[in-house]
């Protein structure tokens, strides 16, 4: 049944470039959000083996909480994008919807799948299409910025790859139900371990390997950006804790997590004081909010999981949010540089209110909802040490402080720039959105909570979803 | 390219051709299959392109007509991966050692996936020498 | 046996070391394709049996079919690998002509003076 929102994307990624009309792609992605909402609302975990071959031998995707958890904020933030993007992207407008169809297929592949070789080609997949998408506007800069992304990328994918191969080698299976049952903690699999985590850091941005987060995002067009730094790096934070939790079940890299979760948490604050980029300023904010999401998870306990992933829907939500906003500023002026920028906030209040909704939220002002995840985030750091939570308190300052320069510099003050043009609609709709859902879920923390549950227990029982892949209840 | 290319490409051009759609049609019995059977074509396709220039390897097939061909073989696996167990139930179930029509749907999919394949790297090798 | 897995290690090191330290767009590329390769190389090594059937299923119990046979997995993993690897060098290729285009060179220490 998933099959067709998959196949349904494909052909919308080759008709758009036949028939040349956008509404084409547009119409396919949203239609696989309400055909995952439709899925969604289903009770039970569903395991669907392509081709007839039950589970050990075959390819399975599996359904549970948290990928479908994935899926629909992938596809939810995905649809909205591509409404964004109606407006914004003037040349090659084809092209740029054939990739952004396999761009979703491909985050729906890696959230969905059961199977780790099918992992890597969705993520492949993922990958190139991203690659393509940064180089989209093929000026100097992007052209450069994505050959670096490229060259980087895929020197991390090759690692992820000779990590599943060995874990074959190993192991004799790829079935990431299977391979729970038959991985123990060797040291062997500890290297394998070691090389699948370091394949996937790249992609999350850990602090190690989150230099081309920075240098790909102004290069990129806004919407690229906004996906890059919410559903892209949400993927790999998955990816992560798909491999750990659910596959090799090892509580014993937690510390590891806590420690990297805690270095990036600061350094991406510290570096994000000194930007005059806007762009580069809020990719360093992505960075700093990745740290928080893993030393959240590395905790282990039930509420810090919870705690993690619902921060990881609120980073995705307010980092669109925040790059789509800026992208309206970006459109009208032309330059990201904040010293020449100011004084618009009262030419478009709309704007600077969604922009202000989006960094107030990340730094974790009481009524939006970057303060609800961040204040479970304190909860679970409390009970292991409050070091933790002090650091985290301060970095949380930091976010405080760049947010008030960053918007102080572009809406406030007093400048020359005269904005001419009105604001396209289709431009604002899907940013306004977002805000409501920002504000709707910081007064209403339950219903975030809510969405969050079933992915917590589905990423904490590992019993249950080896169970309903092997069990046999196959469709 | 001088004579002695040409005339030897002109020669082993059709049997290159051959090798490769013998590859992607028996890829469910022996080794190959859709993707080297396609490669096998397009190295083909690239030796008449570099010995007589890209038009004449255009005159073969076109870039557009590539493209469409490929969007067309993908919506047929597509079909295939949707209606499988009407395919399953019209060829046999389990491979047959020197039988063509066996292996449930593979021979299918190995026929339209080499297509497309060839297509794709069609397109990639003349966009590239266009450049 | 050995000698395979020693030579796909190798390859990967001098793939590492040609993506790091050379500077041409052309090479990073070539450094690149080597990496997956080696990959490659070490998947088929892994998937080999020394005397087993040919993976045609000719049986309809699996799990006997699955004893006797040669592994057939890494092969079609590798395959797929393959079609990725050529994506992706295509894809690089292609931005390298036009990093070309706008720098007039393809050596990255160039490019930087360039931009200033």
């Amino acid at each position: 049944m998933i099959t067709i929102a998959i196949s349904v994307l494909f052909l919308a990624a080759f008709l758009v470039l036949v028939l040349k009309k956008d509404m084409i792609a547009i119409s396919a992605i949203v239609f696989s959000f309400f055909f995952l909402i439709f899925i969604y609302l289903a009770p039970e975990t569903m395991v669907f083996a392509f081709s007839g071959w039950n589970p050990p031998f075959g390819i399975v995707w599996v359904l549970d909480g948290l990928g479908l958890f994935m899926a629909l904020l992938i596809t939810g933030i995905m649809s909205l994008t591509a409404i964004y993007s109606v407006k914004y992207i003037k040349k090659r407008k084809h092209r740029y919807y054939t990739l952004l169809c396999l761009l979703t297929i491909g985050l729906l592949g890696i959230s969905l799948t059961g199977d780790i070789f099918n992992m890597y080609v969705f993520f492949e997949l993922m990958s190139v299409s991203s690659y393509a998408l940064v180089a989209f506007l093929l000026n100097k800069e992007s052209t450069e910025a994505a050959f670096k992304y490229l060259v980087v990328g895929s020197l991390s994918s090759s690692f992820l790859l000779l990590g599943i191969a060995m874990l074959y080698g190993l192991a004799g299976t790829l079935n990431m139900a299977d391979l729970a049952t038959k991985v123990y903690g060797g040291p062997a699999f500890l290297v394998v371990l070691g090389l699948i985590l370091g394949g996937l850091s790249l992609k999350s941005a850990i602090v190690p390997f989150h230099f081309w987060l920075p240098d790909v995002h102004p290069a990129a067009p806004s919407p690229v950006s906004a996906l890059l730094s919410s559903v892209i790096v949400g993927s790999g934070v998955y990816m992560m804790i798909r491999v750990i939790f659910t596959v090799f079940g090892i509580v014993s890299v937690f510390w590891m997590l806590i420690l990297l979760g805690l270095v990036t948490m600061i350094l991406g604050g510290l570096m994000a004081l000194i930007q005059k980029d806007a762009k580069r300023l809020i990719a360093y904010s992505t960075v700093s909010q990745i740290g928080y999401i893993f030393v959240a998870i590395g905790i282990g306990t039930s509420l810090g999981v919870t705690a993690g992933l619902f921060h990881l829907l609120n980073n995705i939500l307010l980092k669109s949010l925040l790059f789509m906003s800026f992208g309206i500023v970006l459109w009208h002026t032309g330059t990201r540089d904040m010293n020449r920028l100011g004084g618009i906030g009262k030419q478009m209040p709309w704007v600077a209110f969604c922009f202000g909704v989006g960094a107030l939220g990340t730094a974790g002002v009481p009524p939006l909802n970057g303060f609800a995840s961040k204040w479970l985030i304190y909860m679970a750091t409390w009970q292991v040490s409050p070091v933790i939570t002090a650091i985290a308190i301060i970095v949380s300052a930091i976010t405080m402080a760049y947010y008030i320069k960053v918007f102080s510099c572009i809406f406030m003050g007093h400048s020359n720039i005269k904005i001419v043009n009105k604001t396209p609609k289709m431009m604002l709709i899907p940013v306004i959105i977002i805000t409501i859902m920002c504000i709707v879920i910081g007064i209403f923390p339950q219903i975030g909570i809510m969405f969050v549950e079933p992915a917590t227990n589905a990423l904490l029982n590992q019993s249950q979803y080896i169970n309903a892949v092997l069990g046999g209840s196959v469709i | 390219m001088d004579v002695i290319v040409r005339t030897m490409i002109k020669g082993i051009f059709p049997f290159i051709l051959l090798f490769g759609v013998y590859t992607i049609m028996h890829g469910h019995l022996t080794p190959g299959g859709s993707f080297p059977g396609g490669t096998m074509i397009v190295v083909g396709l690239t030796l008449v392109a570099l010995a007589f220039g890209l038009k004449k390897a255009e005159r073969i097939i076109k870039e557009e007509t590539a493209h469409i061909l490929e969007g067309i073989m993908a919506f047929f696996l597509i079909f295939i991966v949707l209606f499988e167990t009407f395919f399953r139930s019209i060829l046999a179930p389990t491979g047959m050692i020197f039988n063509l029509w066996s292996a449930q749907q593979i021979l299918l999919l190995n026929i339209f996936g080499g297509i497309m394949v060839t297509m794709a790297l069609t397109m990639i090798v003349f966009l590239l020498m266009k450049e | 046996m050995i000698e395979l897995y020693l030579t796909s290690g190798l390859m990967m090191m001098l793939a590492v070391y040609c993506i790091a330290m050379k500077p041409n767009l052309i090479k990073k590329i070539i450094g690149l394709a080597i990496f997956t390769d080696a990959i490659h190389l070490l998947l088929i090594t892994i998937g080999f049996r020394g005397n087993g059937i040919p993976p045609i299923m000719t049986h309809e119990n699996v799990n006997t079919f699955a004893q006797l046979s040669v592994d057939p997995v890494p092969q079609a993993l590798v395959l797929t690998s393959i079609v990725i690897s050529i994506s992706i060098t295509a894809l690089a290729l292609g931005i390298s002509i036009i990093a070309y285009r706008h720098f007039n060179t393809l050596n990255t220490e160039e490019m930087n003076r360039l931009k200033g």
